[in-house]
């Protein structure tokens, strides 16, 4: 790990940050066009995990997944610098608010834009989901289990936490039948 | 110093706790800020606005607004540190893991379940997002004409950045500033 890649870690999450609205949802898109396309740092299926663990365990969803894919590239110096690149666009624009524009909440072009940017928002992440759906839905099982998780959290408002522990759980299950299965056809 | 030490261990325990989404630490928050007379309700419904209202992770940003009303810069640069500290240990831990096993059978299993199941959770709250962002269910309710329940503006940005997204591959940077710009112009 050199110095130029730990530079191109913190410039791709500085700007990951800086375009980031509204929660770690957004952020998706631009990581997959950032990391997975364009730097070939992590594949598809790598963010998918590292987005799963990160919304089950402690910390900011954000925040965790910059760190895994930090750490992969340059372990844990990684994650520390993806990590910086994640949070110093909030801490400058944050600050300056904070300290000069008591009145930024009022303020009729922001109101505008962010209408804006959230109708944006809306189209990133679908567009998120059919690349994820590629790589994820690829059996009848995998497409029930998808719309299990879907009607989970959007009718009956479970908590992702416990969604995903569940899914772990009956992975674990599936894969001890499968082994067995194998097992017993070969002796 | 010691106030910096202070917010520091308080928004270590914030990231702790928060799990699934940086809304979630509020209540927490809310409470060490006012039981240390740092911020009044008020000051804290600002605070929850003004995250919302600007790039980069909720959670970030509200540690750093309530660590900049508390002890200035640096304040708010403590409470982020904190809130991040947590991340970065634990996540090494599990991408250290991750990496050592990811080849196991348990493992590769494990994540072909998990996969479909947060892609559908993802797909779920996409659809809350496009009904907070694209409909309006309350002026619907009070006018009761079935044009006011669309948001007909944010629906043409969404629309329009979904078509340039996924079939020319625009940068979702692109995405997001053009639809900001476009929010300000035509509303």
């Amino acid at each position: 790990m050199n110095k130029k890649d730990l530079w191109i870690l913190y410039k791709t999450f500085f700007k990951i940050g800086l375009f980031t609205f509204g929660g770690g949802y957004a952020m998706l898109p631009i990581i997959q066009r950032e990391i997975v396309d364009n730097l070939k740092w992590a594949t598809e299926e790598e963010v998918l995990d590292f987005y799963a663990i990160g919304q089950s365990t402690p910390g900011i969803i954000a925040i965790n997944t910059a760190t895994f894919i930090g750490y992969k590239k340059a372990k844990i110096v990684g994650g520390i610098v993806a990590t910086l690149g994640m949070v110093t666009p909030s801490l400058i624009i944050i600050t300056i608010i904070a300290a000069f524009l008591s009145e930024f909440r009022e303020n009729i072009y922001v109101k505008k834009a962010l209408i804006g940017i959230r109708g944006c928002v809306v189209a990133l992440i679908a567009i998120a989901i059919i690349r994820m759906a590629q790589k994820s839905i690829i059996s009848p099982t995998a497409l029930g289990l998808a719309i299990i998780g879907f009607i989970l959290l959007l009718i009956f408002k479970v908590s992702p936490v416990i969604i995903i522990l569940s899914g772990i759980i009956l992975g674990i299950i599936l894969t001890y039948f499968k082994r067995r299965k194998i097992h017993d056809s070969t002796s | 110093m010691i106030l910096l030490l202070r917010l520091f261990i308080y928004f270590f325990g914030i990231g702790v706790v928060s799990i699934g989404g940086g809304l979630s630490i509020i209540p927490l928050l809310s409470e060490v800020m006012i039981n240390n007379n740092w911020m009044t309700q008020a000051e804290i419904i600002d605070m929850v606005a003004i995250s919302e209202m600007t790039p980069g992770p909720i959670g970030i940003n509200m540690a750093t607004y309530a660590g900049y009303q508390t002890a200035g810069v640096f304040g708010g640069l403590f409470a982020t540190l904190g809130t991040v500290a947590p991340s970065i240990i634990i996540i090494v831990i599990i991408a250290h893991l991750y990496d050592k096993f990811k080849n196991s059978e348990y493992v590769i299993g494990t994540m072909k379940t998990i996969r479909p199941i947060v892609t559908g959770m993802i797909a779920a709250v996409c659809v809350l997002i496009a009904i907070s962002s694209l409909f309006n269910v309350e002026l619907y309710m009070q006018t009761n004409q079935l044009i006011d329940l669309f948001t007909i503006s944010s629906i043409i940005i969404a629309v329009l950045a979904f078509i340039a997204g996924y079939k020319f591959k625009v940068h979702p940077v692109l995405l997001v500033i053009a639809s900001a710009l476009a929010g300000i112009i035509i509303l």
